[in-house]
């Protein structure tokens, strides 16, 4: 299910607020069809680099290549901190509307897609429900409904389980990684978990002062010595990857396989 | 002579500007002396000039602070009406690529028509019921009082009606208009439909914008319509005038010309408040100073005095060029 083969390639990407520079020259490599994680303080920058990603934000310099030299194409899907559900519609209407909006499909077909991507994710029954009678959870589910009903190559999660109960952070984590395999699409997770993101995830980065630190996978970044690393890594209790592949990238110059 | 004494001898005609006071420093910068360095090397003014030189230094401060206060300001405006005009022409653009236009102009339609028409209506019959009582009196005076159905009815078509449902319906319609659009954008909807590849203006700009086009002439001539009905029920109704020369009056005045004039603003209007509401929520993330919900309260604000304001201009160029 992952390939080598990148689906996203950043390259020396610069982003600047003002006098603060936010990245500060940041390379990323995603290969086709994991789930990447990306760690850092608040404020290192990993939203920023997230709506970069997403074409929310146009970076000062820098590329940001999508796999066939094609640019940010539409297949591309991205789960808000805060769900950004259409708080007017329902959560029938906020799952059709992307269809709706952006494919020629007839109204039967886009039901049928609804319905389907509603029960996948155990909401059928709360079709005609708006966001704010949902749980947290539940809009959660519907947010990742919404994003995968266009069946997007690569999806971007912003802090998904920011305010979550611990039990919850987990149950979003396993749907991420159920929901790839069932769609098969590539995983950006940003996130402050990180005992989660290193059990859950295929490849890990560390953000650190405007630049990736290290690129690798959960083994590595366990692995790792550095006191940079150790500060994020010491409070992972557990950490069960599923993944065995060793490839650690230190500031880009140190790579073992 | 030593270079005390000749600083000594000096002082009886020159005078050291506010060597030991607060305002030194206004002094060393305003007028130009320099305070670090060593006394006789200081600039010195004439002690008869010294009130002139203050004063100077006090205006041209002033002058420059004004100025530049003007100039930023300026620039602010000028900025903000090219970026007002751009956000317009993209929603007028986006009419091509937008899809379910007709679902999203029918609730348009439903928010700023038939969420409008009762105060609308309210509005009008009073305005009518006004217009009724002091035409008479008016006309009374001059032996004109059966003239009060083309004093109505000509007030209301020609210049009342425009104004005052475009006004009605921004304080119903596009206040909410403002409000919702602005929290669009604070809860990042705005970029959830842009991440989804969906053009915001066309989603949510372009078919207000089209219902605005539909909505303003339709409220617009209820208004002129409940309003004659009003000057009908003081003038005839209440006061006892002729109800057959009231109408016949009314019906007789209206031309083409002047339901021309009334359409044409009604339109002008619409486009112009609707898009100024919209372009308030739009850009509430811009707000200086504020964010958050205190940024859509300001943005709903704005919204209404900016659209009054532009009303009330739009109606007096247009009716210049129509008198």
């Amino acid at each position: 299910m992952i390939d080598s083969a990148p689906l996203l390639t950043v390259q020396e990407l610069y982003k600047q607020f003002g006098e603060h520079a936010v990245l500060s020259g940041v390379d990323l490599m995603v290969p086709r069809g994991s789930i990447l994680s990306v760690l850092g303080r608040s404020g290192a920058g990993k939203s920023v680099l997230l709506k970069c990603l997403a074409g929310l934000l146009k970076p000062d310099t820098g590329e940001i290549r999508f796999e066939e030299g094609a640019t940010q194409d539409l297949r591309c899907s991205y789960l808000f901190q805060a769900n950004a559900l259409f708080d007017s519609l329902t959560a029938f209407e906020n799952v059709a509307l992307p269809l709706e909006q952006t494919t020629r499909l007839r109204t039967s077909e886009i039901r049928d897609a609804v319905v389907s991507a509603l029960k996948n994710l155990s909401l059928e029954k709360f079709a005609d429900y708006f966001p704010a009678q949902l749980s947290g959870g539940m809009q959660k589910r519907l947010a990742l409904a919404r994003a995968l009903v266009t069946r997007p190559a690569l999806v971007l999660f912003d802090e998904p389980t920011a305010g979550l109960d611990p039990i919850a952070r987990n149950a979003v984590f396993s749907m991420i990684r159920r929901y790839r395999d069932e769609y098969d699409f590539t995983a950006v997770v940003v996130t402050h978990d990180v005992p989660q993101a290193l059990a859950a995830s295929d490849q890990v980065a560390l953000l650190e002062n405007g630049r990736i630190y290290l690129q690798g996978s959960p083994h590595a970044f366990v692995a790792a010595e550095d006191s940079v690393v150790r500060s994020f890594t010491d409070d992972a209790v557990k950490v069960s990857t599923a993944n065995g592949s060793e490839e650690t990238t230190a500031n880009g110059r140190e790579r073992k396989t | 002579m030593t270079k005390r004494g000749a600083s000594r001898l000096k002082s009886d005609t020159l005078y050291r500007p506010f060597a030991h006071s607060p305002i030194r420093r206004f002094a060393s910068t305003r007028l130009g002396v320099a305070s670090g360095s060593p006394p006789d090397e200081q600039e010195l003014i004439p002690t008869e000039d010294l009130p002139i030189c203050f004063l100077k230094a006090m205006w041209n401060g002033v002058m420059t602070r004004l100025l530049r206060t003007v100039g930023r300001r300026s620039l602010a405006i000028v900025a903000g009406l090219g970026d007002f005009a751009d956000f317009v022409v993209r929603a007028f653009a986006a009419l091509g690529r937008a899809r379910q236009l007709c679902r999203g102009v029918a609730r348009a339609i439903h928010q700023q028509g038939v969420r409008c028409l009762l105060v609308v209506t309210v509005v009008a019959l009073f305005a009518g019921l006004v217009l009724g009582l002091q035409g008479y009196y008016v006309l009374a005076r001059f032996g004109s009082a059966g003239l009060l159905g083309t004093f109505v009815s000509l007030t209301l078509t020609r210049e009342l009606a425009p104004v005052l449902a475009t006004l009605m319906i921004v304080g119903q319609a596009g206040s909410a208009i403002a409000a919702e659009i602005g929290i669009y954008r604070y809860s990042e909807q705005i970029d959830a439909l842009t991440t989804m590849a969906i053009d915001p203006l066309g989603y949510l700009i372009t078919p207000r914008l089209l219902a605005a086009l539909l909505v303003f002439p339709i409220l617009t001539t209820a208004f002129v319509l409940v309003g004659t009905f009003g000057g009908y029920l003081s003038g005839c109704c209440l006061l006892g005038l002729d109800s057959g020369v009231y109408w016949s009056n009314a019906h007789s005045a209206v031309r083409f010309v002047d339901v021309r004039e009334c359409l044409l603003k009604a339109l002008v209007f619409g486009i112009v408040t609707i898009a100024i509401c919209c372009h308030s929520g739009f850009t509430a993330h811009r707000r200086a100073g504020v964010s958050g919900s205190r940024a859509v309260s300001v943005s709903t604000t704005r919204a209404v005095v900016f659209s009054s304001i532009a009303t009330l201009a739009a109606d007096y160029v247009i009716t210049s060029f129509l008198v």
